[in-house]
């Protein structure tokens, strides 16, 4: 089973997708991290999902590439945050060649292993802002994951101010 | 009653509000320390302040009936500039907060109206 959990920036997604582990009522669940701690702001983000999961029985995996090669016990329940920054990381800090394709098998592999699993991913395509050649061919590439993830999804929702509207 | 209506920039939120509430320009404010039935322009409030609370809460309790206007500003690229990356952060968890508090929250999209939460 693999749900895919969309939204814009501050939207409440994340703690959507928590709820959505929790309540599935398994007990082994990981929380894949994908960010790589570079920076304050990157901290101080990492810092308050890390209290936003506290309590909830996650145990986290970071994984900012390769997730296909991520150990995963069968029958687990993840959750995968966040798609965009996966690509980013497969994209940019690798090569733009064939990251769609890696990223697509680690979620593959991720709906075949887990029972359940949750894939946040981020709304940015809605701003009207003109971008330049490699962020276009970026920002054209990872709506086309989306689209792919959502297509593979039995469930997707968009979460707006923390109130989930189910598009799938 | 608190409602929160939210949408893109120029979707109808302002005619929404004004003719579901039969209300005129009159009842509008964009300053939550003047208070009136309909607040608009939460983002642009949120602008000026890191903490919305303390006027939110008190314009909360001057108006019973009380309709808060914001402009979905998430769904683009993250900005380069910190200060509007911790804005739009603060625009979408204020919203968040908001809603969970909220009877009613209503999303326009090309003026029209779709309930996302009450009725």
């Amino acid at each position: 089973m693999l749900i895919y959990v969309s939204g814009g920036a501050g939207s409440g997604k994340s703690a959507f997708a928590e709820g959505l582990v929790v309540q599935s009522g398994i007990k082994e669940r990981f929380y894949i991290a994908t960010m790589e701690p570079f920076g304050e702001e990157a901290a101080q983000r990492i810092a308050r999902h890390r209290a936003l999961r506290q309590g909830k029985g996650f145990a986290t995996c970071e994984c900012p590439r390769d997730l296909s090669a991520l150990p995963l016990q069968g029958g687990c329940a993840a959750l995968l945050e966040d798609l965009t920054n996966l690509f980013a990381n497969e994209w940019f800090s690798q090569r733009p060649e064939g990251a769609a394709e890696r990223v697509l098998a680690g979620l593959q592999y991720l709906k075949d292993t887990a029972a359940l699993a949750v894939v946040v991913g981020n709304d940015l395509f809605s701003d009207g802002l003109p971008y330049d050649g490699e962020t276009l061919r970026y920002l054209r590439a990872l709506a086309a994951l989306n689209q792919e993830a959502a297509a593979m999804a039995e469930e997707v929702y968009e979460v707006v101010c923390g109130i989930p509207l189910r598009r799938k | 009653m608190l409602t929160l209506i939210i949408g893109g920039a120029g979707q109808g939120k302002l005619s929404y509000a004004l003719s579901s509430r039969r209300a005129s320009q009159g009842d509008v404010t964009y300053d939550p320390a003047c208070p009136r039935p309909i607040f608009a322009g939460l983002e642009t409030y949120l602008r000026q302040t890191e903490d919305p609370w303390p006027a939110l809460e008190a314009l909360m309790a001057a108006q019973r009936d009380l309709t808060i206007l914001c402009d979905e500003v998430g769904c683009g690229v993250i900005p380069m500039d910190k200060d509007e990356r911790e804005w739009r952060e603060r625009v979408g968890r204020t919203c968040c907060a908001l809603a969970a508090r909220a009877d009613r929250v209503v999303r326009l999209y090309c003026g029209i109206p779709t309930i996302i939460k009450g009725v």
